[in-house]
């Protein structure tokens, strides 16, 4: 186990050094991207430019800029060439909004995506079962940004029908009603995706596993219809459900949801990457790359972590 | 996202398939029995001729164009009217500043004009956007520009895909694992910003490497950007399943005839996946349509002035309280065609498989 | 201009002392508690630094240098007046030498007393922190060369001398140059304590010797000024003390956002243009809250005459009647006026052209007569709008008029770096330019001076070099003076350069909104549009 758990943290540390290499390379050849020169400002002269490539290090090897950089990104010094501010400040100042975004939607996806799984096995064939099937389906063949869009525009405040803020974020600090009110939609909005693709997979899986031995065992033995389904059925049918779980709402926690920040003006990790990369703004790339990575590849090793213990026949030698 | 299958599809399918059809069907071929499943279920066949209906409307866009509309994709009308029901409207809603008496007067304008429908003879039926464009004109253009890179790069992506886990699967080893850690290394990244962060720089310059041009403003950036990073989520169940047929006797049995590699892998491994393959395709297009939505929208896919749905979504978004359309309308476009996707894509996947659990996660 | 403005400013210096303290009684009834504010994300809250307006609009009411201008609406804004320095500057040698003296007994808000040795650590600290700024300075003697200051950053400017204990600071220049005293009125310019450090003070703040200070600043979230405890209009008569106690700034890039701060009435003001989306109903709606303000800027297109097709006058000239001008007002939302002239209207050498009307057939004609229809050309341009429905709009009258066009679309943060890359090689594009300070200085000679093109970092983005042009241009530079035969040269360099070059095409001056609360009122001398800071928020009134 310690040999396994070892190994996968250098597993790791090696999958964060290729991303962030890999998402170095990415950007800094682009063309007028030269941070000095964006720096300098309109009425620059060619001494301040040089100046400020050698202030920083840009006049140096593209290995040792990448080593400077993520240094400073570990000693959360490095600042963003659009705005000077500090990046990591930055992401931890993007954070209770993203944490909060996936927090809320999470608990709704889950919910209402086991729910929903449940009732369509329940009353697989008929029509309460066919009318979730349809809209999972459309659910999950909606653009995320296009539902946050019509939301918005149907449901804020400068609609007729609305009755909910058209966008931002307030902290929870400053008003937990505000935070509440403000997160609703977006909450939803991101839900929905997760909603129609949870129970479409566990509608799947409750059935399989309805026809399962053991289940006909527990059947034959006389056990209420409800009691299995519960202890028996739902049990075994969760594992897949929560496995998704894990790495989707890593994702999101890890600025995944880019678009549905981006759309509710909500001021995450997510929207922060999204703008840094229309604004070739590398540094904070780099810091956010980083980050999410972290989230992803630090969460599938939790949920390998949690298997291994769970099922000892797949724990490696 | 990501895109799993259920680890024991694949292997029994034909085992499965003899033992449901009972005999009744005997001699047929797999792939027969499956289009006999196909064509009883109407659903699926119905949104099958939805999405061929939405293709066909687009491949049209030219002749909408060119007889109905009088305009092109990116013909401007700004500063001209049309004449609706006998009256003339100004395309683009005229507003301005001038100073009367030392005081500023000023008329908010910019506005364009709505969806005509029929009223002004076939012109602007949906409208127009900030520039005069016709927005039907652009939502067929459109159409076309999202159906090739979402069908384009679902092509790319199975075929390398396929490509790469049947070396892995036949070779093993250092192939096998080079392969896979270049699948688990595209796999960590956070897959929405990799592809924006690839769409992005790509669409500044192109690329001009390794004696390759693409032009920054190519349909095949958003193409090979989405095929790329979506090779591993359908690579890595592929590997898998082959994996486990490598060790199959009849692998074995051809090897021991004297069959080359490439003969083992096209002929024996393939056959296999295929199924698990062309329902990957058909959902993979649907996802690609998405992805393709969502980089454009963000400005990392199609480039100005070309439309795309993503790119008229993005253009409606800043017009969404006083030109509601220009974002609504090609949403709509998306969704049915994603919606005609996943349903024949679940209907083939029945057909060809009824065990088989491909699915395509968001 | 300097002459002229010599005996301005003593007929100021001499009513100021009465009429200030008149000032500060008015202002004192009109003074109120806090006034909210949203606002625009600065760069900088560190007056050598920061170069966007959302800085500049606070700062000016922060720090203060030797010159500023006056807090006055209208064309009045533009005068310029001695705020550290006991009078505007006495120019000798031909233009080359300044003579200023610091008044006394002003204190920064820490209590450092203000020293004339200051005005030189500031200008100094500009170099040694790489401000965007330093650009400016270039004509002071000992800054440029290979042993200048620009280029060691070692010792002292020798242009510049200060005695603390009379107060003097005199300052020589290199040669004549006509806008030096707009140049010391820029925050680049404003006095910083000694002990400031050599790096970015934005968050700790500086102390400030202007009637406010910055005590809070948090980046993209907040900032909050107050009142600077040891600010006496008395000793500084041509700065208002005031009247907001305190000001509370949210930052909210997002216009819809900073909008509906004030139609929620979580703020009083929102200091970015409303979305085009929204000004329809806002316009109508809640009018009287809504000031419309046109600041000193010109949207232009640039054609690059080093390269085909706009190296030939006839294309360029086919740009000129090929765009609708009127019709391009509306990518703004009717928040601008056609224009044809590279100098915006509000100043004195404003001659207004009216050469080119609208006419598609004649663009095409001359495309065909200049022999380059059918080439191809790339447009380049921000990818938000207006830039993006502007360039598009280009593009598409570029296809009709016979040529082959495309648009290309950059991020603001790197676009004006890339088309003033000649390695770029952009044909034409999206520009335009706000002023830095009001004089025709800082539009012929940084946007059109044939002798000022670089290779990199270009301001000169159509390579536009007219030998005649760039001779006129570096005379009236030179010169010290401003005279009406002067306005009317420079008139004729905005004439030459768009009527008989077709080097630019400049279509719109851009306006701007302010809106405001309820509570704010906007009545007389209560709304005042500097035109270069903008709105003033130290002469706001509550109701």
């Amino acid at each position: 186990m310690v040999v396994f758990v070892v190994r996968r943290i250098i597993g790791m540390v090696l999958v964060l050094f290729a991303v962030s290499f890999i998402t170095y390379v990415i950007f800094v050849q682009i063309p007028g991207g030269d941070p000095a020169q964006r720096i300098a400002g309109k009425t620059a002269t060619q001494q301040n430019i040089a100046d400020i490539r050698q202030k920083l290090g840009l006049d140096r090897p593209f290995y040792v800029q990448y080593a400077d950089m993520m240094k400073s990104i570990f000693e959360q010094k490095l600042v963003s060439y659009q705005s000077q501010l500090n990046v990591v400040g930055q992401i931890k100042a993007g954070l209770p909004a993203t944490f909060s975004l996936a927090i809320g939607a999470g608990i709704i996806w889950l919910t209402f995506g086991i729910l929903v799984g449940t009732i369509a096995a329940v009353t697989a064939g008929r029509l309460s079962d066919r009318l979730i099937t349809v809209l999972a389906l459309i659910g999950i063949s909606m653009p995320v940004f296009w539902l946050g869009i019509v939301a918005r525009y149907i449901l804020s405040e400068n609609h007729p029908l609305g009755i909910f803020p058209d966008s931002g974020y307030v902290p929870i600090t400053q008003s937990p009603v505000q935070w509440l009110y403000h997160l609703i939609l977006p909450w939803f909005v991101l839900a929905v995706l997760f909603i129609g693709f949870y129970g479409r997979v566990l509608r799947s899986t409750i059935l399989d596993t309805i026809n399962e031995d053991y289940v006909r065992t527990a059947r034959a033995k006389g056990i209420s219809y409800r009691q299995l389904l519960v202890r028996h059925v739902l049990r075994n049918s969760l594992i897949p459900i929560v496995t998704l779980f894990g790495l989707d709402f890593a994702a999101v926690l890890g600025g995944a949801a880019i678009l549905t920040e981006t759309v509710f003006n909500l001021q995450g990790v997510g929207q922060y990457a999204a703008m840094s990369i229309t604004t070739l703004d590398l540094p904070p790339i780099m810091a956010i790359t980083i980050y999410a990575t972290f989230f992803i590849v630090g969460f599938n090793f939790l949920v390998d972590l949690l298997y291994a213990w769970l099922d000892p026949r797949i724990r490696p030698a | 996202m990501a895109i799993d299958t259920g680890t024991e599809l694949g292997q029994d399918s034909f085992a499965d398939v003899a033992e449901q059809s009972r005999g009744d069907i005997a001699g047929r071929s797999p792939w027969a029995l499956a289009w006999r499943r196909l064509r009883r279920n109407r659903v699926a066949l119905a949104f099958l001729a939805l999405f061929v209906l939405i293709c066909v409307c687009c491949a049209l866009a030219p002749v909408y164009a060119h007889d109905v509309a009088h305009t092109g994709p990116n013909d401007n009308h700004v500063g001209e009217s049309i004449t609706v029901d006998g009256k003339k409207v100004p395309i683009i809603s005229v507003g301005g500043i001038k100073f009367v008496n030392g005081k500023t007067i000023f008329k908010a304008g910019g506005v364009p004009i709505g969806p005509q429908l029929w009223h002004a003879g076939g012109r602007f039926v949906l409208g127009a956007d900030n520039n005069g464009r016709d927005i039907a004109v652009r939502l067929l253009y459109g159409g076309v520009n999202s159906l090739k890179i979402g069908i384009g790069s679902a092509l790319i992506c199975v075929f390398v895909a396929i490509v790469l886990s049947l070396l892995a699967a036949y070779y093993g080893g250092i192939v096998d694992f080079v392969i896979t850690r270049i699948f688990d290394l595209t796999w960590a990244f956070p897959v929405l910003l990799l592809a924006i962060a690839l769409g992005t720089a790509l669409s500044i310059n192109g690329f001009h490497h390794f004696g390759i041009t693409v032009p920054a403003s190519s349909l095949w950036i958003p193409t090979l950007v989405i095929s790329y990073v979506y090779v591993p989520y359908v690579g890595r169940p592929l590997r898998g399943q082959l994996l486990s047929l490598r060790e199959k006797e009849f692998v074995e049995a051809s090897v021991s005839q004297g069959a080359g590699p490439l003969r083992v892998m096209f002929a024996e491994l393939l056959p296999n996946v295929a199924s698990t393959a062309l329902v990957f395709f058909t959902l993979i297009i649907a996802n690609n349509i998405l992805t393709e939505a969502a980089l454009s929208f963000l400005g990392a896919g199609v480039q100005p002035p070309n439309p795309s749905w993503g790119t008229l979504i993005s253009d409606g978004q800043d017009r969404i309280a006083t030109a509601p359309w220009l974002a609504i309308v090609p949403g709509i476009a998306i969704v049915l065609t994603v919606l005609a996707l996943n349903v024949f894509g679940d209907g083939l996947r029945d057909a060809l498989d009824p065990r088989a659990k491909v699915r395509i996660e968001h | 201009m300097a002459v002229a403005l010599v005996i301005a400013a003593v007929a100021a210096a001499a009513s100021s002392s009465n009429r200030s303290t008149a000032a500060a009684k008015t202002s004192k009834a009109k003074s109120y508690s806090v006034l909210r504010v949203t606002w625009d994300q600065p760069d900088y809250f560190d007056p050598g630094l920061a170069y966007t307006v959302a800085g500049w609009q606070i700062m000016w009411n922060v720090y203060e240098g030797l010159l500023g201008y006056k807090h006055a609406g209208g064309a009045a804004g533009a005068t310029l007046v001695p705020n550290l320095a006991t009078a505007l500057p006495k120019i000798t040698n031909g233009g080359k030498v300044y003579h200023f003296t610091v008044r006394k007994g002003i204190k920064y808000s820490d209590g450092t007393p203000v020293k004339a040795s200051d005005f030189e650590y500031a200008i100094e600290r500009d170099f040694k922190i790489d401000s965007p700024g330093v650009g400016f300075f270039s004509a002071i003697k000992g800054v440029s060369g290979p042993k200048g200051f620009a280029t060691t950053k070692k010792g002292h400017i020798s242009g510049i001398k200060t005695n603390d204990a009379t107060g003097a600071i005199t300052i020589t220049l290199t040669h004549p140059e006509a806008d030096f005293a707009n140049i010391l009125a820029t925050l680049f310019a404003a006095f910083v304590p000694p002990t400031t450090p050599l790096s970015d003070q934005s968050v700790k703040g500086i102390p400030s010797a202007g009637p406010y200070m910055i005590t809070q600043y948090k980046p993209n979230r907040s900032f909050v000024v107050e009142r600077n405890p040891n600010f006496d209009p008395k000793q500084q008569p041509n700065t208002p003390r005031g009247n907001p106690d305190k000001v509370i700034g949210t930052i909210n890039p997002d216009p819809t956002g900073a909008m509906e701060t004030v139609l929620k009435g979580q703020s009083d003001y929102d200091m970015i243009s409303l979305p085009n989306d929204r000004l329809p109903q806002i316009s109508k709606q809640y009018a009287a809250q809504l000031k419309i303000y046109t600041p000193a800027d010109m949207y232009y297109i640039f054609l690059n005459q080093r390269i085909a097709p706009f190296d030939n006058i006839k294309a360029r000239q086919a740009v000129e009647y090929g765009l609708n001008r009127n019709a391009m007002v509306q990518f703004f939302g009717g928040l601008a006026r056609p224009t044809q002239n590279i100098l915006p209207p509000n100043y004195p050498q404003y001659k207004k052209i009216n050469k080119y009307h609208y006419s598609l057939s004649k663009a095409k004609q001359l495309v065909q007569q200049s022999g380059t229809a059918g080439q191809k050309v790339v447009v380049y341009g921000v990818n938000t709008d207006p830039s993006k429905s502007v360039v598009e709009y280009v593009a598409s009258q570029l296809t009709k008029m016979g040529y082959q066009a495309s648009v290309k679309l950059l991020a603001h943060g790197v676009y004006f770096t890339t088309i003033g890359n000649q390695a770029t090689k952009a044909q034409a594009g999206y520009a335009d330019w706000y002023q830095d300070y009001p004089n025709p200085i800082d539009w012929f000679d940084v946007l059109y001076n044939g002798d000022r093109i670089t290779q990199t970092h270009n301001n000169n983005y159509g390579n536009s070099d007219f030998d005649p042009v760039n001779k006129l241009i570096e005379k009236l530079k030179n010169s010290p003076t401003t005279t009406a035969a002067q306005n009317a040269q420079w008139a004729k360099v905005d004439s030459d350069l768009v009527v008989k070059y077709a080097a630019t095409v400049p279509y719109i001056n851009r306006s701007g909104t302010d809106f405001f609360s309820k509570k704010m009122n906007l009545s007389g001398s209560c709304y005042q549009f500097h035109v270069l800071y903008q709105w003033d928020f130290s002469t706001s009134c509550q109701k």
